[in-house]
């Protein structure tokens, strides 16, 4: 898995790809962890990169999400592959969390 | 290999479920959500009926009264389960409670229509869809029952955690998949019945590490997830399924984890969401 990270109008944007599973999904939780630590609540998260999610990564989305949610906040995602969206819809992820077409449709919608 | 799986008795699923008990924070989730951002947004109200449909030991009802009862003064309380080894629990823990309810009465019968007069100002349904039949009937059976205005509460599995062992090994394991039954589920009927709902995930884990070690109270709690006596259990298949298990948990600290969260659905009867709780994480749902 590899993680990367960038601000557009202090938004920060984490883009992940490969494999979010028991092993890689640490790392992507100490990340979302500091940038929630940071007060930055507003954060999209762009999977366009991702192949497969296990439940251990779908925890630390929502672990996330529970964090922001309570000061007004959201994590937004971005690009799901249509394995990654399958989960989600079969989790019932899609009820939790918006998913947009890209990141400019996702900053969009802090902006607003 | 199938036919030498029995079923669990009532005493030993009684057993099962109070070894998964004690190494799961479903309940601590559940109360977390029942103070926060449940019980805050009922407002106040002198009198409510409340109907516990698969009440078990009593386990959430137990918290779910003393939530309500510091609220509403005069609560008429029934709960409804057809094992008897459950009841006579749920009975001597409520004793033990000293609360003055109203009411409150058990019946050892299972949940159909008919099997009890309606009119309730709150239903719920935790972690018993699994065992009724027709999942649908007993949805709209239990709509049907609540007064105006009164809540219908679904505390159920989702895809995730325990049903993706099941999902793998239920068929393989009881030669039939009954059980097999998440929020995935129940998302489908409340859309084929109209209703709208709230739907909110708890997050939760059970500490399967007994189950990887292979001990006696890991056992217990593997024949609760498989909803039966494993003991004449092919050594093979035991160990495909121990190994499944460690794969989609989580290790921490020597301690492996299953991510096992819960789901919790919200009808009101007349339709509408007003005065859902500001932390309920998702919106209203009619697709």
């Amino acid at each position: 898995m590899e993680i990367s990270q960038t601000k557009i109008d202090d938004v920060p944007i984490v883009s992940v790809s490969g494999r979010i599973d028991g092993t890689t999904s640490k790392d992507l939780e100490t990340i979302l962890n500091e940038l929630i630590d940071q007060n930055l609540s507003e954060i999209v998260l762009d999977l366009e990169g991702v192949v497969y999610i296990s439940s251990v990564g779908l925890r630390v989305l929502l672990s996330a999400l529970k964090k922001v949610r309570p000061k007004k906040g959201d994590v937004k995602l971005v690009s799901l592959q249509p394995f990654v969206r399958e989960v989600f819809e079969i989790t019932g992820f899609t009820k939790l969390f918006t998913i947009y077409p890209s990141q400019g449709d996702a900053l969009g919608c802090f902006k607003t | 290999m199938v036919g030498r799986i029995k079923p669990l008795k009532d005493i030993e699923y009684a057993e099962c479920f109070n070894a998964f008990k004690r190494v799961s924070s479903e309940w601590m989730a559940i109360e977390e959500w029942l103070s926060k951002d449940f019980v805050p947004g009922i407002g106040g109200r002198k009198s409510a009926k409340v109907l516990s449909i698969g009440s078990g030991t009593g386990d959430f009802d137990l918290i779910l009264m003393q939530m309500l009862h510091n609220r509403i003064p005069n609560l008429y309380y029934t709960a409804l389960d057809p094992n008897v080894e459950h009841n006579k629990i749920f009975l001597n823990r409520y004793k033990n409670l000293s609360l003055q309810l109203a009411s409150f009465r058990i019946i050892a019968k299972p949940f159909c229509e008919n099997c009890i007069e309606g009119g309730f100002d709150l239903i719920h349904l935790t972690h018993c869809l699994y065992y009724i039949p027709d999942r649908k009937a007993a949805i709209e059976c239990a709509y049907e029952m609540l007064n105006p205005g009164g809540i219908l509460l679904i505390f159920h599995q989702t895809p995730m955690g325990i049903n993706e062992i099941q999902r793998t090994y239920l068929k393989r394991v009881k030669g039939n998949e009954k059980e097999l039954f998440s929020s995935y589920d129940i998302i489908q009927i409340l859309n084929e019945l109209k209703l709208k709902f709230s739907f909110d995930i708890l997050i939760s884990d059970v500490d399967v590490t007994d189950c990887i070690k292979g001990n006696e109270t890991g056992k217990k709690i593997l024949n609760f997830f498989m909803e039966s006596n494993l003991d004449g259990l092919d050594g093979a298949l035991r160990d495909e399924i121990i190994c499944n298990l460690k794969e989609i948990s989580r290790s921490e600290g020597g301690r492996y984890f299953l991510f096992h969260p819960g789901g919790i659905f919200w009808i009101r009867k007349d339709g509408t969401m007003q005065g859902d709780p500001e932390n309920v994480i998702s919106k209203s749902y009619h697709e």
